[in-house]
């Protein structure tokens, strides 16, 4: 009698934890944040200064993953082309690197935008100058995600 | 296989005068589009943005806060792609079938591999 009450009870605690850890998940919505730079600001550093950038941000997305509100985070080559259409005609244009242009992006998991806006100030690339990270929800639409 | 993301933008919504009728068509459309990709292993994810937003930066020693307020070209949404170089991303991005709906752009760009952080 008193094992069954024991289990009971052990199964009640796993219950509600369950319960907990999907309202948690609910709670949470997603986030794209997208880093502009002008140009390239990392290759402007000297070698070392860059070494200590990547280990900065390594530790920021590191913790980001641990605490379970980082889904993806990858950094971009600065080339990249523009695809246009007019009238069933395509158009290609390659990108200027030199201008303002997204250098990296990260893909969040927070309860609101106040919380995505602080997560995004706790960035160290912030201790440098030039960048700018521009926070978009993630829209739900039926058929698509 | 190379990493790519595709940034979708349009000025306004393109299909925002389309009927119900029209706007499910695209959906669909589209959709359809994402399903092929991820089958075939091309895509790694695909999400549509709202149109509001946060712009955070840092001057003067103190964080800049302030809202996403872009009239003009926003980028309404996003393709992780897998492709073999940037000329193969490019045509997977050209059989996007939003582009028979109204005016789109899509700027494909590498993911640059960095030791220690992807």
């Amino acid at each position: 009698m008193k094992n069954l009450m024991l289990c009971t009870l052990g199964l009640l605690f796993t219950l509600n934890c369950l319960s907990q850890t999907n309202s948690e998940k609910k709670a949470q919505n997603e986030f794209m944040y997208f880093v502009y730079s002008d140009g390239n600001r990392v290759t402007d550093l000297s070698s070392k200064q860059q070494q200590l950038h990547i280990q900065k941000i390594g530790a920021y997305i590191q913790n980001l993953a641990k605490t379970g509100k980082l889904k993806d985070a990858e950094p971009l080559e600065m080339e990249g082309v523009l695809i246009g259409s007019k009238k069933g005609v395509f158009t290609e244009v390659t990108l200027n690197k030199d201008k303002r242009v997204i250098s990296g992006y990260y893909h969040i998991l927070a309860n609101d935008m106040a919380e995505a806006t602080a997560i995004a100030k706790a960035d160290p690339r912030f201790e440098e100058d030039g960048w700018e990270i521009v926070i978009r929800p993630i829209k739900k639409v039926n058929g698509i995600n | 296989m190379k990493e790519f993301m595709l940034f979708i933008k349009s000025e306004g919504n393109p299909i925002v005068n389309f009927s119900p009728e029209q706007q499910q068509e695209h959906i669909q459309k589209v959709g359809g589009f994402i399903k092929k990709m991820m089958e075939s292993g091309h895509m790694k994810s695909a999400q549509p943005l709202e149109t509001e937003g946060s712009i955070v930066s840092f001057k003067n020693g103190k964080h800049i806060d302030e809202p996403f307020n872009e009239t003009k070209e926003i980028i309404s949404g996003y393709y992780h792609l897998m492709a073999k170089d940037l000329s193969e991303a490019i045509e997977i991005a050209k059989a996007d079938p939003r582009f028979e709906d109204g005016d789109w752009r899509i700027e494909v760009r590498p993911v640059m591999n960095v030791d220690g952080i992807n």
